[in-house]
């Protein structure tokens, strides 16, 4: 072969490496959660949690492919390869480690009753709110809170978080039981949500609220999730971390103070 | 003495839209009457019939039943319950027997007098066994019609209309949808109806039974009656072109 | 876990989900089937002026997805509260339950109606004129000719209907129904055992299973009518034929 034809093989399989070692990362996130992962009018999805993801890929090198997946169906999405990673304000517990490995934490979160603003409801324990309606989104930990703490309670359960929030603004159902974070900005910021208020202290229980929020994947993924951790170290070591966090929250969602 | 009046239709006019099907008929029914209203297809004679018990509403005119008039009142019934109720004392047999096919034979014939006549159910179904006797079906009485024959369809009819106890019978074309060799039976028991002495206005194209059976003949051409008469008269003298032309056609 | 364990470990909660079920489908069919007697009655008998709401009901509830339907009714009744409190609604709306009752109800008299409707225009009208010959009433001729013949017309079709309409069921527990269906998702986010999808829609396929039989059973006898003609006729008799 002449020494033309060399080169160019050469470069074309130095190409062709290179193109190799670009990986698509396909991310699954619920688009049903603000200020976490919440779907634009157009369209795309937004939050929190895509950034998270998004700066991830980055820093991986990785191609990201972010889609939206209802929560009933996004752990078996991962299971049935759908998807490599869930970023989607997911709590890390015991029951759900047996199905899927999860990354360390990127941010901690409790939980939280809601209730109307003007509901004067001033004993907040199970036996206080025996006769009363609380809602919880289904198949979170919100949900087995509610469903394992106020068994004397009328407890339902929605698909979403939104619809909760929809029926407490309507007065169908007494209290919720929601993530912290996303009540904060819940009451705080949207119309329907002016109506009620955080009540009672955060719920930090770690049989539910476990260790806080990470992401998972798929099982036996030890190298991913080593590049995983390792980028999210890198992201609250340079700053990136915090850039993304003041942009939603007015404290560090990490540590949560 | 001449015998009571059951029936009287005072010129009767029926339009259909813009045509005109009956331009002033009337006639008399008087008790014991067996009354045969003749005619070519078209010539209104079923609709007069079907004027009597106010299956069609005239657009003029008035029938009288038992003395009571039925009330019109801008081409409607007045009250649909007088109509209900001079119903329930007319009997009808139609050309498509029309049996309820959902119950059975007697189950037909003892329909209108237990839920019209109020009559208790053990002395309608007595009374509906005597009468399928009477018309030759007892043994078929807990069968459907379905599985009846024309024939025996019809009868169960007359049976299911008898059962009604009523003043007069109204026959519509009552042979003209059965086969030829049924036309008899049912011939057979409307005659044995005739000669206990039933009123009866009978639409028929039976010549035989009108000549023989009726006591009176009722033409009608293009919705007017022609001629009418005894049937002596008719038959052996017809005076009338249309009721000759007519009958020349059953030679 | 093994299927097995699963079905027993979850056994409780599937019966009381299982009789949800039959309660919404029982109930939601029976208001519907009621229902569409009057209104099938106006779709016969009156005028098309008259008709036009009527249609225009059974157009957007057949035309549009239960789904659509029973969230219009439970997230809409909680927007519009002050207003059904007023009118002292709001303890109906507010019960789940009652919400998507209501949204079967609503669908499935639309469907109710047209089969029903295409049985009342079945019946042979020389029988109607025969009941109304002999001096029944309007009322009478519906309840004894029109209306039984219309149902053993329509027969097969309400059954159909009625099957859809438990399956539909399902969608109850999208509004915090704790049905059948309601209890299988709650049971699988706990234990992401597929395993349980499968006795739900096992439990699903055999109350349809029984559901049929019985329909037919009820078929069978109120054909009785119709199948006499393919029996044999007894040997006539020859003195009183």
């Amino acid at each position: 072969m002449t020494n033309l034809s060399l080169a160019a093989a050469a470069a074309a399989l130095a190409l062709f490496a290179q193109a190799a070692s670009a990986e698509t990362l396909r991310i699954a996130t619920e688009g049903a959660y603000p200020p976490f992962n919440y779907t634009e009018p157009n369209g795309q999805l937004a939050g929190f949690d895509v950034d998270i993801a998004r700066e991830l890929c980055t820093r991986l090198k990785a191609e990201c492919e972010i889609v939206a997946q209802d929560w009933d169906g996004i752990i078996p999405g991962l299971l049935a390869n759908k998807y490599d990673l869930i970023v989607a304000s997911m709590f890390i517990t015991d029951e759900r480690k047996q199905q899927v490995d999860f990354s360390e934490p990127y941010y901690r979160a409790a939980m939280t009753l809601v209730a109307p603003k003007d509901a004067g409801l001033t004993d907040l324990s199970p036996e206080g709110l025996a006769d009363k309606v609380i809602g919880a989104q289904a198949g979170a930990t919100q949900g087995d809170y509610a469903t394992a703490t106020y068994t004397q309670s009328d407890v339902r359960l929605y698909p979403a978080q939104d619809e909760v929030n929809l029926d407490l603004a309507g007065g169908r159902i007494d209290l919720q039981v929601g993530d912290m974070l996303p009540m904060v900005d819940w009451t705080m910021n949207s119309e329907d949500g002016a109506c009620c208020e955080l009540v009672g202290e955060p719920i930090t229980d770690p049989a539910f609220v476990g260790e806080g929020v990470g992401i998972a994947m798929r099982k036996g993924q030890d190298d991913l999730r080593g590049r995983i951790n390792a980028a999210l170290a890198e992201m609250r070591a340079d700053g990136a971390y915090k850039a993304l966090n003041d942009k939603y929250f007015p404290i560090d969602v990490y540590t949560l103070k | 003495m001449t015998a009571p009046l059951i029936l009287s239709a005072r010129d009767i006019h029926k339009s259909f839209g813009s045509v005109e099907v009956l331009k002033g008929i009337s006639l008399d029914a008087r008790k014991h009457d067996v009354i045969s209203i003749l005619g070519a297809s078209g010539s209104g004679k079923s609709t007069f019939l079907r004027c009597l018990n106010m299956l069609e509403t005239p657009t003029s005119g008035s029938v009288t039943v038992h003395g009571e008039e039925i009330v019109l009142r801008n081409g409607r019934p007045q009250s649909m319950r007088q109509i209900e109720r001079v119903r329930s004392h007319l009997g009808m047999v139609f050309q498509q027997f029309n049996l309820w096919t959902h119950r059975t034979v007697i189950e037909n014939v003892m329909e209108g007098p237990v839920l019209v006549k109020r009559v208790p159910r053990r002395e309608a179904r007595e009374r509906a066994e005597a009468l399928l006797a009477r018309v030759g079906l007892a043994n078929r009485m807990d069968m459907y019609p379905s599985q009846l024959s024309g024939g025996q369809q019809q009868r169960v009819a007359i049976a299911r209309a008898l059962a009604m106890e009523p003043d007069a019978i109204l026959f519509d074309e009552p042979t003209s949808a059965l086969d030829p060799e049924l036309v008899g039976e049912v011939l057979k028991v409307m005659r044995a109806l005739a000669e206990e002495g039933t009123t009866m206005i009978v639409v028929t194209h039976e010549m035989a039974f009108a000549r023989d059976v009726s006591s009176r003949v009722v033409f009608l051409h293009q919705g007017r009656v022609a001629e009418e008469g005894s049937p002596d008269e008719m038959f052996r003298a017809p005076r009338s072109a249309e009721f000759q032309r007519f009958i020349a056609n059953f030679r | 876990m093994h299927p097995i364990d699963t079905l027993q470990a979850a056994w409780p909660a599937l019966m009381d989900g299982l009789w949800i079920t039959l309660q919404l489908t029982v109930f939601s069919s029976v208001l519907a089937a009621a229902l569409a007697v009057p209104l099938a009655l106006v779709r016969v008998h009156a005028p098309a002026a008259a008709q036009a709401p009527l249609r225009l009901y059974i157009s957007f509830a057949r035309g549009t997805p239960i789904l659509a339907q029973l969230f219009l009714i439970f997230y809409g009744s909680g927007q519009f509260r002050p207003l059904l409190t007023e009118w002292g609604l709001w303890s109906f709306f507010r019960d789940p339950s009652n919400c998507a009752l209501l949204a079967f109800v609503f669908n499935s008299t639309a469907y109710q109606t047209e089969i029903l409707r295409g049985g009342i225009q079945g019946v042979p009208p020389g029988e109607i004129e025969a009941a109304r010959a002999i001096g029944m009433s309007r009322v009478t001729a519906l309840r004894r000719v029109v209306l039984p013949h219309a149902y053993r017309i329509a027969w097969p079709a309400i059954g159909n209907e009625i099957i859809l309409l438990m399956k539909a069921s399902a969608l109850a527990s999208i509004v915090t129904v704790f049905d059948l269906m309601g209890q299988t998702r709650r049971i699988f986010s706990r234990s992401f055992d597929f395993s349980i999808y499968l006795w739900a829609a096992l439990l699903y396929l055999a109350i349809t299973a029984v559901f049929v039989v019985l329909w037919r059973l009820v078929e069978r006898r109120l054909s009785r009518h119709l199948a006499a003609r393919q029996a044999p006729l007894p040997a006539a008799n020859p003195r009183t034929t």
